[in-house]
């Protein structure tokens, strides 16, 4: 019997719990009280609330290493995603184009001058991601909800790569995440009235690179073969809408699964990749 | 006479040596002969031990004045091990001691006070994951003389303190792994030469 705490395995599990369940209620309340605005705002709610749940503080201001800046990235990148979505939404998009760039050289400013490429290299890949997942797709309420299952589905896919990237504390965070996230969007998978915007951009997806880039560029032990893998979640979803239409989908909800699914796809291959290169040594 | 003189003057010698000659000087740490370890709590059941196995370091020290004594000390954070490979890159990593953007400890003592005969306490700051904090090292001193093998004049002492993790930012793992350090620190110093 699950005894909520007795273990660590317990304690993640149960803290899943909690994050799906209070993502659940939550986009339950604000689709029942017709708030889809602020919808934009449960993904990077959901991040930061992983945050606190796994290291257990809100870090002091300035922020001092990168576990450190990634919470400030999530909370300065919503503020700024959700204003911006008020007052100037056409420069969103701009705006999360330039997030990845700002945070690689944010939490990767130790590497600049060392390793200044790989800083490089992990704002443009940053860069690549926020493109695929934000400016790419149908517009409107199914397509917003297809990006959250899509971000739920890489910060799943991320945590194994994260826990073999000796940060343990990162696979908890990402887990939790994908959990708050599977429950807000599980409340709009039959009748879609998500909004994905400027904060679930920069926020969420931008705070979860942020997250990424610590463990690549400050942890540096990511494996860059899962890595790989795992990016192709970004590519395999375009090929839900044909895959819907040749098996005759044409209800939201199949089609969301659909999409969810082919994103799924290489983020399972990147576990397997992670777990034949490291064999018995896989640390679960 | 001449036998007399000589026994005289290894006498002399011997007792030198045995009355621990004590002077202000500046004394390097010697690596071989000091250690540095930390013992953190696991589920209750156990302390892991850590060691660092690469540091280095300087003193001031004059038995007769030890308030006037200084130190300062670097610890190489990609040199601690705990005898688990797993482990040890999950400590180097962002969540714990970040070697990437802080790749040393350091510890400068500030305050130096004697509290008895041989005992004293250092009041210094400690400096983990760029965040530092007071910290007081409970100090015992050991032995000031001349190395029998070496000839250099060396000073030994052994200190301990406590520190949470947590007040360096180190705050993943609550629960499965204790907040409070043990650490055992050997220092043994050969005068600084030239």
């Amino acid at each position: 019997m699950l005894g909520f705490g007795n273990s660590p395995q317990e304690a993640l599990v149960a803290s899943l719990l909690a994050m799906a369940l209070v993502g659940f209620f939550a986009s339950s309340l604000m689709r029942w009280r017709g708030l889809a605005r602020l919808t934009d705002l449960l993904m990077p709610a959901a991040l930061l609330a992983a945050y606190w749940l796994t290291y257990n503080k809100v870090p002091p201001f300035p922020p001092v290493g990168a576990v450190n800046k990634a919470f400030y990235v999530i909370a300065v990148g919503t503020a700024i995603g959700f204003a911006a979505e008020i007052a100037a939404p056409r420069a969103v998009r701009l705006l999360a184009l330039l997030q990845p760039v700002a945070a690689a050289f944010y939490v990767g400013a130790p590497r600049l001058g060392i390793a200044s490429w790989e800083v490089a290299l992990a704002a443009v890949a940053g860069m690549a991601v926020m493109g695929l997942v934000f400016l790419r797709g149908a517009t409107g309420t199914e397509g917003d909800v297809k990006r959250g299952g899509v971000i739920a589905v890489i910060a799943l896919g991320f945590a194994p790569i994260a826990l073999l990237g000796a940060s343990s504390s990162s696979f908890q965070l990402c887990l939790m995440f994908a959990a708050g996230c599977f429950g807000i969007l599980v409340v709009h998978s039959l009748k879609p009235a998500f909004r994905f915007g400027g904060a679930s951009s920069i926020g969420a997806l931008g705070g979860l690179i942020a997250i990424a880039d610590t463990v690549v560029l400050i942890t540096r032990k990511a494996d860059l073969i899962a890595l790989a893998v795992l990016a192709l979640c970004l590519v395999l979803p375009a090929f839900s809408a044909p895959v819907c239409r040749t098996c005759g989908l044409s209800r939201p909800f199949p089609r969301l699964f659909t999409h969810v699914a082919l994103a799924a796809l290489p983020a399972a291959a990147a576990l397997a990749v992670a777990y034949i290169y490291y064999g018995s040594s896989f640390p679960i | 006479m001449k036998y007399r003189l000589a026994a005289m003057l290894l006498s002399m010698t011997a007792l030198s040596g045995a009355v621990s000659p004590a002077w202000a000087a500046k004394f390097d740490i010697d690596p071989v002969h000091s250690g540095i370890a930390f013992y953190i709590d696991h589920l209750g059941f156990s302390k892991v031990i850590g060691v660092a196995q690469q540091f280095s370091g300087t003193f001031d020290f004059d038995a007769s004045k030890p308030d006037t004594s200084s130190l300062d000390v670097k610890v190489i954070v990609a040199s601690i091990s705990t005898n688990n490979k797993q482990r040890d890159d999950d400590i180097q990593g962002a969540d714990w001691f970040n070697a990437t953007e802080f790749p040393e400890i350091t510890f400068v003592g500030k305050e130096f006070k004697k509290t008895a005969d041989n005992t004293g306490q250092i009041v210094g700051d400690l400096t983990i994951a760029g965040v530092t904090k007071s910290t007081t090292l409970d100090v015992t001193f050991n032995k000031e003389g001349q190395n029998p093998w070496t000839k250099n004049h060396v000073v030994g002492f052994s200190a301990t303190t406590k520190v949470k993790r947590s007040d360096f930012g180190m705050k993943a793992a609550h629960g499965m792994i204790g907040d409070e350090v043990d650490l055992v620190i050997q220092v043994e110093g050969s005068e600084h030469q030239g």
